[in-house]
């Protein structure tokens, strides 16, 4: 997959998932541009392991602050095997 | 305005978390890649185990919100009964005593009401004044509390009572696979409380022993529509959950409670007992965070999150019957606190 496809597939989750509107380059900041917090960026990381067909891994976080990295984690994690989910408290 | 009982009631039928998380992956694992999400966020909430309103295998087979309100309306009636019936009879009283009953719920409705189906099905007084209350969620326990206590200062020698019935788990949205709703699913159970108040001269008359109403706070935080809340629809009652309901114990509810004691001439050491609504594990860690508590203040309330998750509504009320059975000594202080959609807070000041 390219990263042109990759970067298509976050900003169809992104408008589906998030409301977001407006287009995305990879140095779009995530946090900033799709208002991320806990529970938002539980969504985004979910809707894209449903997208994608991949499993994110906990810390894969810490890689991630603007589009082009988000792309780079996830064509890092294309293929891999299953994986624990991310942490996430719930707000409740 | 004396707070004389709370009686409780579950519906019957009881699954752990486990249980529950291993009908949550049967379910969802087709539509969801990481389906160990799930399982995640339903541990987060710290949650031990929840009562159902229906058998579990039931839930698949409810098609649409017609036939969970009916469940709503049938279960709700039932244990709404038995929880009156329960709280009465700790008082001593029976149905024809009540003179005003308050009915909260925002998980279900029903027209006539679950409170005037009780007057027929308990044998209430045909002039019991009814006042059934939709949409203030969470809040609802305590903003009952406070309003019962309103009531109570025009008619002191009247009983009145708050009815709370909360089946969250009819509201289950099974096509809804928003991080929101899988919190929701991992967070909320049923239950119903009842509170017994009554007036000054009411209690006078029964030696009532338990605490009474010094206080109340209404707080409206202008423009959060969007923190919490339904939306309601053809499939009926979908979650709205943000992230902001943590950040308003910080940003508001600090604030809020320190003005109202300070009004009542009080701090927080003068405090004894914390009764709070177990709205989640970050709503209470925030509230640690952010007020001045004494060790294990919160432990009424975690201990009713683990054990029967988030009631709603008819949370903050099981937690007070727990303060109830084991008052602090007589002149103590205590602090009634929820929050709901609104957003909202209301805070009650009891004193034993």
């Amino acid at each position: 997959m390219t990263d042109a496809a990759l970067r298509e597939g976050i900003a169809h989750v992104a408008r589906t998932h998030l409301g977001f509107e407006g287009e995305l380059t990879d140095a779009t900041p995530l946090v900033e541009a799709l208002r991320l917090d806990s529970v938002r960026l539980l969504t985004l990381v979910a809707e894209l392991e449903n997208h994608f067909a991949v499993m994110l891994e906990d810390g894969d976080e810490a890689d991630i602050a603007c589009v082009g990295d988000l792309v780079a984690v996830l064509r890092k994690r294309m293929g891999a095997g299953p994986a624990d989910p991310a942490e996430g408290t719930p707000p409740g | 305005m004396h707070i004389a009982t709370v009686g409780r009631a579950f519906p019957p039928h009881y699954a752990d978390q486990d249980t529950l998380i291993a009908a949550f992956r049967a379910a969802w694992a087709a539509r969801y890649h990481n389906v160990g999400r799930i399982e995640q966020l339903h541990r987060n909430v710290l949650v031990g185990g929840r009562h159902l309103a229906l058998p579990i295998g039931d839930y698949l087979q409810l098609r649409g919100f017609t036939e969970a309100n009916d469940a709503f309306v049938r279960v709700g009636t039932d244990v709404g009964a038995a929880a009156v019936s329960d709280a009465l009879a700790r008082a001593g009283l029976t149905p024809a005593d009540v003179d005003a009953i308050w009915f909260v719920s925002v998980t279900g409705i029903a027209a006539p009401s679950i409170d005037a189906r009780l007057v027929n099905r308990l044998g209430f007084r045909p002039d019991i004044k009814r006042t059934p209350i939709f949409g203030l969620g969470c809040v609802a326990g305590a903003a009952g509390v406070a309003r019962v206590s309103d009531y109570l200062r025009g008619f002191p020698d009247h009983v009145a009572i708050l009815l709370s019935v909360e089946l969250c788990s009819l509201t289950l949205q099974k096509e809804d696979l928003s991080i929101p709703n899988l919190i929701a699913s991992g967070l909320f159970g049923d239950g119903a409380a009842c509170v017994v108040m009554t007036g000054e001269r009411r209690a006078a008359a029964m030696g009532l022993a338990g605490p009474h109403v010094v206080a109340t706070r209404s707080v409206f935080y202008p423009d959060t529509e969007g923190v919490m809340g339904w939306n309601i629809g053809t499939d009926g009652f979908k979650i709205v959950l943000s992230a902001e309901v943590p950040d308003m114990v910080t940003r508001h509810l600090r604030g809020d409670v320190d003005r109202f004691l300070a009004d009542q001439g009080l701090d927080y050491p003068d405090i004894a007992t914390w009764i709070a609504h177990p709205g989640g594990p970050k709503v209470l860690e925030a509230m640690e965070a952010v007020f001045p508590l004494p060790e294990g203040a919160l432990e009424r309330t975690w201990r009713s999150l683990r054990e029967v998750g988030n009631l709603s509504s008819a949370s903050v009320l099981m937690v007070l019957r727990e303060a109830l059975e084991n008052p602090p000594p007589p002149g103590s202080y205590g602090l009634l606190i929820a929050m709901g959609p609104g957003f909202c807070s209301e805070l009650v000041l009891l004193r034993w």
